[in-house]
């Protein structure tokens, strides 16, 4: 990433006073957000008028994330630095995304044709997967796991994340992909880490489709699509919203801010984009095949 | 969502329940290996 120029991830300048292995540190003057490691984390009631949220994962660490300007840690003695990676790099800066009031989604996004085509899901269902089968298709990534979205003149846009994705290898071949592979985890679990080769887009893309993967809905081998609109849309959308997913989990240990989770934004998000529950069998070989078979349901307009 | 908004400064209390069911069954769908690998990847 070092030779792309200024570094923008999801619009923003990061400021990386911390080892994070295969991302490139520096200090930057005029950052918009800050990440470091440092000594304990500060209470958040140090400051009552914050957006403060406290993450804490046994045998890696405590992270604080305050008002999307700062994500800073204290980590455990023999924390896998590949895992404080993939958690400063994921759940953390996901966290102060909707702390800077975008409106995140758990999902990859890939530009199509100059759309930016999302696609949620829950664990497993292939969302990575699928975004990097456009990919070997010829389609750019805007981002994987984390789906930042802006509204850019009434209209929702989705905000290019970072060149880096994931891929579980055993699944597909990553070979054609120009990509090249990153640390993995000392204790082998997670997917493999991708970073982008060539360049990487910092405009955002307008957004038109959100796809939620639901493999489990075809019954008879054959893709399909199933248009979803108004409550439904919404409720699939907050679902699979970012602070949806953290703030239920067992490593927040508080929280203090604002909530994104009104179900008015993501009606409004339901409202300017097609949403839609894609089924896509298993049994793709290649990437390729499974790109191939995401184009179809793409192309349909009913 | 009654149940679910919290202001400026309020203690986090995970929600249990809402409208539309548990947010915590929604959102926890799989097994503890997948857990632990998405966990390490670093997905929320």
């Amino acid at each position: 990433m070092s030779n792309r120029g200024p570094v923008k991830w999801f619009g923003l300048t990061p400021s990386i006073d911390a080892s994070l292995p295969g991302v490139p540190n520096g200090s930057v003057a005029k950052a918009d957000i800050w990440i470091r490691e440092s000594e304990a984390p500060r209470s958040a009631s140090e400051d009552s008028g914050a957006q403060v949220s406290l993450l804490s994962w046994p045998e890696v660490g405590t992270f604080e994330i305050r008002n999307g300007e700062e994500i800073r840690y204290d980590l455990e003695p023999d924390a896998d630095p590949v895992i404080v990676r993939n958690l400063v790099l994921g759940t953390c800066l996901g966290v102060a995304l909707a702390q800077r009031d975008y409106l995140v989604l758990h999902g990859s996004v890939v530009d199509v044709d100059g759309e930016a085509v999302a696609f949620v899901g829950h664990q497993r269902a292939g969302k990575s997967t699928t975004a990097a089968a456009l990919l070997a298709r010829g389609y750019q990534l805007l981002s994987d796991d984390i789906v930042a979205i802006r509204y850019e003149d009434g209209r929702p846009v989705a905000v290019p994340g970072f060149p880096y994705f994931k891929l579980d290898p055993d699944n597909f071949d990553p070979g054609t992909l120009p990509a090249e592979p990153m640390d993995r985890p000392e204790t082998g679990r997670g997917k493999l880490y991708y970073e982008l080769t060539g360049e990487f887009p910092t405009d955002p893309v307008p957004l038109s489709t959100i796809s939620l993967l639901d493999s489990d809905a075809t019954d008879d081998g054959e893709p399909h699509r199933e248009p979803l609109t108004g409550h439904d849309a919404a409720m699939t959308l907050l679902e699979h919203a970012w602070v949806a997913r953290v703030r239920t989990s067992e490593y927040v240990e508080s929280w203090h801010g604002d909530d994104e989770l009104s179900l008015d934004r993501f009606t409004r998000l339901a409202e300017h984009c097609t949403v839609q529950r894609l089924s896509i069998p298993h049994g793709h070989e290649t990437l390729d095949g499974l790109g191939r078979a995401v184009e179809s349901l793409l192309d349909t307009d009913d | 969502m009654a149940g679910m908004r919290r202001g400026h400064g309020d203690e986090y209390v995970r929600p249990e329940v809402t409208e539309y069911g548990s947010l915590k069954e929604m959102t926890n769908q799989s097994g503890e290996g997948d857990a632990a690998d998405t966990f390490a990847s670093g997905s929320p």
